[in-house]
């Protein structure tokens, strides 16, 4: 008895568990200021991506290692080489970026049709909530055709990278998912 | 598809019996199954396998070639992947084949043509570079249009001028409804892209947003790396700078012919100027000097914004 209640405990407080974390998104999304708000708790000037970032965030008793990787064009496609072993897929969307919430669109779902990709679940983080004409989350919902997809747990968090809003209630509800398995 | 398709009826429309279309890579794998038939055909072809049907699917074309044998009718069916099907009554054996082959045959043309668009995105990709170089060449496009500082690799697509990857940052902590940032070499340049950048260009973008900036101070190469006070001078610098002191005897109408262009592009590269009058209206000051300032650069962007 005292050995299961020690395990109990050492599940529940000591025993971090490792979470492997991608995020992608189109340039300019907020992927960088994310990682680094999460990681450091400060707004740091960022320049873009090209190639990656990766930091280990612990929250909540789960150690979480995210990928921040570029959303250029023409380095989308080395998205793929991150997939491996991913157990939970952020998307950081651009909610005031009208113009190119098709392209985003089309990127989650080329992604997500990976067959590496079958397992993870998707947090999108509607960032950039404070601009100006931003996208509510039900909308980016439809736009990015969320609805329409089959056996995936995903969730819309609308965020503002700058204020740190939205952030912590994400990995909350990724924490909340993956302990569930 | 559907167009190649109609293109083969066409040319087998036209054909005389005589005509040998090319050798299908279906054509034994048909005619094998062709022995098996009974004549039924189903509405739904695309359950391969079914008796008496007999089906040639070509996933790429996506399209499924459907045809049925029945005693005395000639009767082929073909069936595109969206589901939409196509009846067609030959008048005899050899009449059908020719059909069959002819379709066949521009399936097989057209999984050809799938191969060559590789070719084709790699022949893009040259256009690009080429489109990439002349955005180079514009006049002032050597030099950063934020910091001066060589070879900027970076473009603000509303404000068609390139900027370095440092300031591409500041740029983009603006927010795309202020400036649009692409990468010359990572991202896609679509031709109308490559043309308003060509059109435009650094020269012609700072002979605006800088036209009557007084007492100020450009940030040079050397103020890298005081990290904010540069973001900051920037930020201000780069795009509230005009809006600072609008112009209030510059024509950019009468002065440059590249606003001439269209309304559309004319509006892309005044976007980012009318929001950054929005932002700042909370200052005072500057909402009234907008406000009575008659420059037809901001009369220009009213106009814009009252049509959207």
């Amino acid at each position: 008895m005292g050995i299961l209640f020690s395990r109990l405990f050492y599940r529940l407080y000591i025993c971090k568990r490792d979470i492997r974390i991608l995020m992608v998104g189109l340039d300019a999304a907020g992927k960088t200021t994310i990682l680094y708000k999460l990681k450091l708790g400060e707004v740091v000037s960022t320049l873009p991506t090209i190639g990656f970032n990766v930091e280990r965030v612990d929250y909540k008793n789960i150690s979480f290692t995210v990928w921040d990787v570029g959303g250029q064009t023409k380095i989308r496609s080395l998205w793929k080489y991150y997939f491996q072993f991913t157990q939970a897929l952020i998307f950081v969307v651009d909610s005031s970026d009208h113009e190119r919430i098709e392209t985003a669109a089309e990127e989650l779902h080329m992604m997500l049709a990976e067959d590496e990709m079958r397992d993870a679940i998707l947090l999108v983080l509607a960032n950039k909530q404070d601009l100006p004409k931003a996208m509510s989350t039900q909308e980016l919902t439809d736009r990015l055709g969320l609805h329409k997809m089959r056996g995936r747990q995903w969730f819309v968090q609308g965020a503002c990278a700058v204020q740190g809003s939205g952030l912590y209630e994400g990995l909350d509800w990724l924490s909340d998912q993956l302990s569930k398995r | 598809m559907l167009d190649s398709l109609s293109s083969a009826s066409g040319i087998s429309g036209t054909a005389s019996p005589k005509l040998e279309p090319p050798p299908s890579p279906h054509a034994n794998r048909k005619k094998h199954r062709r022995k098996k038939s009974t004549g039924i055909t189903r509405p739904d072809g695309l359950s391969a396998g079914s008796e008496g049907e007999k089906m040639i699917r070509c996933h790429i074309c996506s399209c499924v070639l459907d045809f049925a044998e029945q005693e005395e009718s000639f009767e082929f069916i073909i069936v595109s992947l969206t589901g939409q099907m196509w009846h067609f009554e030959a008048s005899s054996f050899e009449e059908r084949e020719l059909w069959v082959q002819a379709v066949e045959s521009q399936i097989f043309a057209s999984l050809q043509s799938c191969e060559s668009t590789k070719n084709k995105s790699r022949l893009g990709s040259q256009s690009d570079a080429v489109a990439i170089q002349s955005i180079r060449n514009v006049r002032g496009n050597s030099f950063c249009a934020d910091c001066d500082a060589p070879n900027p690799d970076w473009a603000s697509l509303n404000l068609g001028a390139l900027i370095c990857i440092e300031c591409s940052g500041v740029h983009r902590k603006l927010g795309t409804h202020l400036s649009r940032v692409r990468s010359l070499d990572l991202d896609d340049w679509p031709v109308e892209l490559s043309m308003l950048m060509t059109a435009i260009g650094n020269a012609m973008a700072n002979s605006v947003w800088e036209a009557c900036v007084e007492d100020y101070c450009k940030p040079g190469l050397d103020s890298t790396r005081s990290v904010n006070c540069r973001a900051l001078n920037k930020t201000c610098d780069s795009l509230f700078r005009h809006v600072k002191k609008p112009c209030t005897h510059f024509s950019p109408m009468t002065a440059h012919p590249v606003f001439m262009i269209s309304p559309a592009l004319l509006q892309a590269s005044f976007f980012a100027a009318g929001d950054a009058v929005l932002h700042c209206q909370e200052n005072l000051m500057l909402h009234r000097l907008l406000r009575s300032s008659t420059s037809p650069l901001l009369s220009l962007y009213l106009r814009c914004s009252d049509k959207t």
